[in-house]
């Protein structure tokens, strides 16, 4: 331990020390200061997210050995309940969120628009890491997770063409795998010219992740990114978050608030905003922590705010369409659940934030000179929240207002436990663990193209 | 190469001027001393294009330069991995693929769309069902009560609930017995991921005990509001046979699983009980007739004969027959308006000593550390 610990150090100082040749080395020595020696600061951040997983660990536990009876749910009718919440809420966050990392590629690879490069692969992990967060959710929801095995996958091919929840099932996977076989494509390259700069600690990772490469094979990987990133375009959001997350609700007609053919655009453009603003929130802290200024310059998030405004514009365009078709002469369920979206506080505090960030990001876009890093990061993180609280609302108001209503218990309400609220704190710890570990394993930002040019 | 109209001390000048700029002023000094050549005919504007465009990209995330200034299309295909040119013989075959698979596509789309919209059984052999007569429901709970207590359900769970309302025209207090319909186009069956919700051939909507993974995607696909999920242990042993047919499926199920009326499916297969449901055999008022609505002789059929003739006309209707879920549980009397409105009970649940609203009842234990915190337990709020 104490032998490998040294070799990290003598390696990562090196790389700090080297007198670099060219602008392009310098960049990457830059980049490849997260791999360095730990700080304080590091432990003290990965202490806190231990604690808090922990923390999650046993109010999950609690669950487990109580039964759902310690979530703020109950079933609808005659129960006065809601019997999807917060976890449904989160599970379709995180998926909206995961789709950041394929904007980002695909806008650099499929469109050449540079000035998203040096974000690629952060978004790229957030992805990875996101849909580990929502398929957490699904699990959390579940009554019986224990049967997620035996009970699916023997009856997959018997159900694949009926529930939209294992469409979900089935569109996630192929999304997972998709992405995760992208990063690691573009990672093999960078890793093995790193090699001699990587912490020796993790040789054994660095051995099994170039499992048979060959340099040789550069083009060809280039190609086959080419090509996921081309499949992965088409898929993530017509098919995934313009598709079968919607599809989930949107094709029930027992609940007017869900049953409308506007939830795919409207569901599309809701995750792409919050994807935007993660991978705005994301760079910045990254940014901020090893003094990037010049690894991810301005003009990046210049760029990535302009986006941000634009799905931000059509997701409050999509929500007007709504409104306007259920106030105007709706079907009497539609109308009560418009009713009682509008006349919902949270509602418009959800709205207005979206509202006020794409206001800023709209002007910081046309007039450059009002630009500052620090309002773009926070109209990007109030975005993101809002899609949260907007997608809680959706999943309770949407099932608090059944078409058939002559119950006691009709409206339902609904509000989280600490069991619930727990879960939150447990997913960003171990996001916080997650980008705490990778940052010290591999380099965040593709370097290879850079340092190989000269 | 230095062109003739540089002077040294002027480039002196302005080398220390962009010493000062976050940008790369060899790389500006270069370009402008090229960009003079261009002036001057030495070189191609395209070739001025291409030799700093990489570093143009690399300086600034972007070369606004003129699109004229490009060599053209030579300058797309430069960053494309594709062939530069494509033959007419590879277009066809292109063509023909597309075309091939747009067709595959329409057939396997047709056949997807088929089979989502009818390969539930809409039609089963025999469709046990029942024939309620409102006019005779006078609100008792007998057949409530009989129900609870032989599916040993927990407090607050109705798997035949009583709604009772006042309408339009109709101000007198109205009650309408909500079973679960056993519907033959079942919402709940189709969203099921697990193909627990299945139906029988004797028509019985069932959940299999075994396999429910407790998503309770099935009770929002639901319009009617029948279903109830297992929050914790359940309160009460089970006293009837659970397992029907080779599956679980009877009573009420233990912790994380899904459950409603099934019509008792334990008896369907007795001897003796076939064809019959407790809540049936208990009401005291003749309302529910159970039995084979497939069957013209059965009994749900033989009393809407009879009532047709004892009163010259009938009205029945089913449940929000405009879901399309094809209930078959049918009603004698009139259907709730748009207008109808709750109203109490004849004989309230309360007076039965039940709790009405489950989430009454929903809180669970007391986490460590409010004990921990010395904070009193609330127990369930009457």
């Amino acid at each position: 331990m104490a032998q490998s610990t040294r070799g990290t150090r003598v390696s990562t100082a090196s790389a700090v020390r080297e007198v670099p040749a060219t602008e392009a080395q310098r960049k990457a020595n830059l980049i490849l200061r997260t791999l360095g020696t730990p700080s304080v600061k590091f432990y003290v951040l990965v202490t806190l997210a231990a604690l808090g997983l922990l923390w999650w660990l046993q109010a999950w536990a609690f669950q487990l050995g109580n039964g759902m009876i310690v979530t703020g749910l109950a079933d609808w009718g005659t129960s006065g309940g809601v019997p999807w919440g917060m976890y449904i809420g989160s599970f379709i966050w995180w998926v909206g969120i995961a789709h950041g990392g394929i904007i980002i590629s695909a806008a650099v690879r499929l469109f050449k628009l540079e000035v998203f490069k040096p974000v690629t692969r952060l978004a790229e992990l957030l992805t990875i890491s996101a849909l580990s967060m929502a398929g957490l959710y699904i699990i959390l929801h579940l009554g019986r997770p224990d049967r997620m095995v035996t009970s699916i996958i023997p009856h997959f091919l018997e159900r694949v063409h009926f529930s939209p929840l294992i469409w979900d099932v089935t569109v996630i996977t192929m999304y997972f795998v998709l992405s995760g076989t992208y990063i690691l494509l573009s990672l093999r390259e960078d890793i093995y010219h790193l090699l001699n700069r990587l912490p020796k600690i993790f040789a054994p990772v660095y051995r099994m992740l170039l499992f048979a490469y060959d340099p040789g094979e550069s083009k060809k990987v280039e190609r086959m990114l080419w090509w996921l990133a081309f499949a992965v375009i088409i898929m993530a959001p017509l098919l995934l978050h313009g598709g079968v997350i919607p599809w989930l609700f949107q094709l029930l007609p027992s609940m007017p608030g869900w049953n409308s053919a506007i939830q795919g655009p409207q569901f599309l453009s809701i995750a792409l905003t919050s994807a935007i603003g993660s991978v705005i929130t994301l760079a910045f802290i990254f940014r901020k922590i090893y003094g990037w200024k010049e690894i991810i310059p301005d003009k990046t998030f210049h760029r990535l705010g302009a986006l941000l405004a634009l799905f931000a514009m059509f997701f409050l365009w999509l929500q007007l369409q709504q409104i306007i078709t259920g106030s105007f002469a709706p079907t009497l369920g539609m109308g009560r659940a418009t009713d009682a979206k509008v006349n919902n506080l949270p509602y418009w505090v959800a709205i207005g934030s979206v509202a006020a960030s794409m206001i800023y990001l709209g002007a910081q876009t046309i007039y450059p000179a009002i630009f500052s890093i620090g309002r773009t990061v926070a109209a990007g993180l109030l975005a993101v929240m809002a899609v949260l609280l907007e997608k809680a609302l959706f999943v309770i108001e949407g099932l608090a207002f059944p078409a058939f209503n002559l119950y006691e218990g009709v409206p339902g309400h609904y509000s989280p436990s600490w069991v619930e609220l727990s879960s939150m704190l447990g997913v960003f710890s171990m996001m916080a663990l997650f980008f705490a570990l990778v940052a010290k394993m591999i380099p965040v930002i593709e370097v290879t193209e850079e340092g190989e040019e000269h | 190469m230095t062109s003739k109209r540089e002077n040294p001390d002027m480039k002196e000048h302005i080398g220390r001027l962009l010493r000062g700029a976050q940008v790369d002023a060899g790389l500006g000094q270069e370009a402008a001393r090229d960009a003079q050549r261009v002036a001057s005919g030495e070189i191609s504007e395209a070739k001025f294009y291409e030799k700093y465009h990489g570093a143009y990209l690399k300086e600034f995330g972007i070369d606004l330069r003129p699109e004229s200034s490009r060599s053209g299309k030579d300058e797309l295909m430069s960053k494309s991995f594709f062939k530069d040119s494509i033959s007419r013989r590879t277009l066809f075959k292109v063509a023909g693929a597309s075309a091939a698979v747009l067709a595959l596509n329409m057939w396997l789309g047709r056949r997807a769309l088929a089979a989502t919209r009818d390969d539930i059984p809409r039609v089963t052999p025999v469709q046990y069902g029942m024939v309620i007569d409102l006019e005779k429901c006078d609100g008792c709970l007998t057949c409530v009560a009989a129900c609870k207590g032989h599916n040993s359900l927990d407090e607050a769970v109705y798997w035949l609930h009583i709604i009772s309302y006042t309408d339009s025209n109709r101000p007198e207090v109205n009650l309408l017995p909500r079973f679960c319909n056993h519907c033959s186009n079942a919402p709940c069956i189709k969203v099921c991921p697990v193909g627990a919700r299945f139906k029988r051939d004797d028509g019985l909507v069932l959940i299999d005990y075994d396999r429910c993974i407790g998503c309770r995607y099935c009770m929002t696909a639901c319009p009617y509001g029948v279903n109830y999920f297992q929050w914790t242990d359940p309160a009460y042993p089970l006293n009837i046979e659970p397992v029907s047919r080779g599956r679980r499926v009877a009573g009420r199920p233990e912790e994380g699983i899904m459950s409603k009326c099934d019509f008792c499916p334990e008896r369907q297969d007795a001897a003796g009980a076939k064809g019959t449901t407790i809540c049936q055999l208990t009401c005291p008022h003749n309302v529910i007739h159970f039995g084979d609505l497939n069957d013209p002789q059965s009994e749900p059929n033989r009393y809407l004969e009879q009532k047709r003739k004892e009163k010259g006309y009938i009205s029945t209707f089913g449940l929000r027959e405009e879901f399309g879920t094809k209930p078959n549980v049918i009603y004698i009397g009139q259907q709730p308006s748009a207008n109808a409105r709750l109203a109490p009970l004849p004989k309230s649940y309360e007076s039965m000593g039940w709790i009405a609203e489950r989430k009454e009842v929903l809180g669970g234990p007391q986490p460590w550390f409010m004990k921990a915190l010395g904070v009193k337990e609330n127990g369930p709020v009457h």
